[in-house]
């Protein structure tokens, strides 16, 4: 297993793929560093508006940014014409293997740098709310589910097509009908796999002052159902990615 | 002398059409085996199949002596050298890179690197990235991908596809020297006959799917044979020695120029000689070659399969 990782690691040298990990928590922390609060009302009520605007900036760029990903990954293979090499040295089964650890490394450091970056906000910030550990913990796991499910879902996109162009384009569609969903009765969100970060979050908008535009926000119980569903989903397109594996003629 | 490929009634057909039919391919150890074919004859297929990139219709393949299966594939693949169609290489990484991947794949050590880069005379762009190579320079790395590790057997594909005119001498040089610097067996398809001719020892010829001939070169040599230009100063003269041998002649357009049918050595020399002491003045003697298309004709009109 580490012999195909370590091959993967060596095939990512000069992509800057850790970069675009990095880049998902940097556009995080500006896009609500920007909107840190500053009076002590709102720092007490700090970490339940972070947790609530995570999920709603993950379903605009994880989308996309895990097309980026996951075409990258076998683009290098279809733009070197490396596979028809690859498969008389190392089994399909291999390849396959190092190609979906290194991307699931990719997903745990993307949401390990966006969880780190929400500790840093907190630190940064001095947020006085206590730090809701469990709610963080079930984000994490959360945005790991989504990003594994939409990872995998355009992995066999770009597996089908050969070509990366089909699976930014669905990123990037499926982004903007996730975030639209999230206006639509909670029903519809369900039906938009790529905007399942919203549906899964464990927070939601408990009161809204129109005089003071001062918002509450309340929690909400742990969307279990939701959550097995994504990872079910993710097992079915990492399945479908495999056999794709498998059956390609080179 | 053992094979070190076997094939037994290989096929493979797609949506109903067969692409390769009953190959009953024999490379013998230490040869230079030219896999000849025109576009489309099913040589790239079969040769997938020996790779197992394709999986046949049925039929099997024995590589190294062992019927290959999935369980063994990989272990006797690590054995072989390939170069299928176009080259590989990522293209964000340096030739030296590209061959690191390889080296750790064949599970050999990096020292061969240098070696192999030396052999294709890549050694001096060893740190450039492949993406900024020629088409010929991915070639030659391709190349040196299926020599890492010394294989006991190489596959190439059109290897000298792309390449310059000296680039495809040099090749051809290489592929020739192959089973005697290292011991290697080669397998090399080309649709050009006369590619072939100037490196290979054995010759399979494939059409349609369908293996019209196989054995060495020199049997094959005997159905190229074409038809003799015979320049001479005086025409009437030479017609009346060559209807004196029974030797059919045709007038060509351009003046004191004949053409004769295919002739045996010990005939023409006789011939020459008569010529010459007949004053009709032999200027010159062109055997013309018969196009691999041509070949293929006299071939498939003859028994349709040669062997």
């Amino acid at each position: 297993m580490t012999g195909t990782f370590h091959i993967e690691i060596q095939k990512a040298h000069r992509r800057h793929d850790i970069w675009i990990c990095l880049l998902v928590s940097m556009i995080m922390v500006v896009w609500v560093g920007g909107l840190s609060p500053s009076v002590p009302d709102e720092l007490a009520n700090a970490y339940s508006a972070l947790f609530y605007s995570i999920p709603v900036i993950n379903s605009i760029i994880l989308p996309v940014f895990m097309a980026l990903l996951a075409s990258r990954l076998w683009d290098m293979e279809i733009k070197g014409n490396t596979t028809k090499l690859l498969y008389t040295l190392q089994s399909r089964r291999s390849l396959f293997k190092g190609k979906v650890i290194f991307g699931v490394m990719e997903i745990f450091l993307t949401v390990f740098m966006e969880m780190g970056a929400v500790l840093l906000l907190g630190k940064i910030h001095g947020y006085t709310e206590t730090f809701p550990a469990g709610q963080f913990i079930y984000l994490a796991v959360c945005t790991t589910a989504a990003g594994l499910m939409l990872f995998f879902s355009e992995f066999f996109i770009m597996l089908i097509w050969n070509n990366p162009l089909p699976a930014l384009c669905v990123g990037i569609v499926g982004a903007l009908l996730g975030l639209f969903s999230a206006f639509m009765p909670p029903i519809v969100s369900y039906f938009v796999p790529w905007g399942y970060f919203i549906p899964l979050s464990s927070y939601e908008v408990a009161k809204w002052d129109q005089a003071t535009h001062t918002v509450t926000y309340g929690t909400r119980s742990f969307n279990w159902g939701l959550l097995a569903f994504t990872f079910a989903l993710a097992a079915l397109f990492f399945y479908a990615s495999w056999r794709r594996v498998q059956k390609q003629e080179v | 002398m053992k094979n070190v490929i076997e094939t037994h009634n290989l096929c493979k057909s797609y949506h109903g059409r067969m692409v390769v039919d009953n190959l009953n391919l024999n490379v013998l150890q230490g040869s230079v085996y030219g896999f000849i074919g025109p576009n489309g004859a099913g040589k790239s297929t079969s040769m997938k199949m020996l790779l197992g990139l394709t999986h046949p219709t049925s039929g099997s393949v024995k590589l190294l002596n062992q019927t290959m299966n999935e369980e063994n594939r990989i272990a006797l693949l690590r054995q072989t050298g390939s170069l299928i169609e176009s080259p590989s290489g990522y293209l964000h990484l340096t030739a030296k890179e590209n061959l690191s991947i390889i080296a750790e794949l064949k599970g050999i050590s990096h020292k061969d690197i240098d070696r192999v880069l030396e052999i294709v005379k890549l050694t001096a762009d060893a740190n450039r990235k492949v993406g900024q190579y020629s088409l010929g320079m991915k070639q030659r790395l391709g190349i040196a991908m299926a020599l890492l590790g010394k294989p006991r057997l190489l596959i190439l594909d059109e290897p000298t596809n792309g390449l310059d005119p000296a680039g495809i001498q040099e090749m051809r040089s290489l592929i020739a020297s192959m089973p005697d610097r290292t011991g290697a067996t080669i397998l090399i398809s080309s649709h050009l006959l006369s590619e072939m001719e100037q490196m290979v020892t054995q010759v399979g010829i494939l059409n349609h799917g369908k293996m019209l001939f196989e054995g060495p070169l020199q049997e094959l040599q005997k159905h190229s044979h074409g038809n003799i230009q015979l320049k001479v100063l005086d025409v009437p003269k030479s017609i009346e020695v060559l209807n004196r041998q029974g030797i059919r002649t045709t007038m060509m357009q351009q003046p004191n120029l004949l053409e004769l049918p295919p002739l045996s050595d010990e005939i023409l020399a006789v011939l020459v000689r008569d010529l010459a002491e007949s004053g009709a003045g032999v200027v010159g003697l062109t055997t013309q070659t018969k196009s691999l298309e041509e070949i293929f004709l006299s071939l498939t009109q003859s028994s349709g399969e040669v062997a």
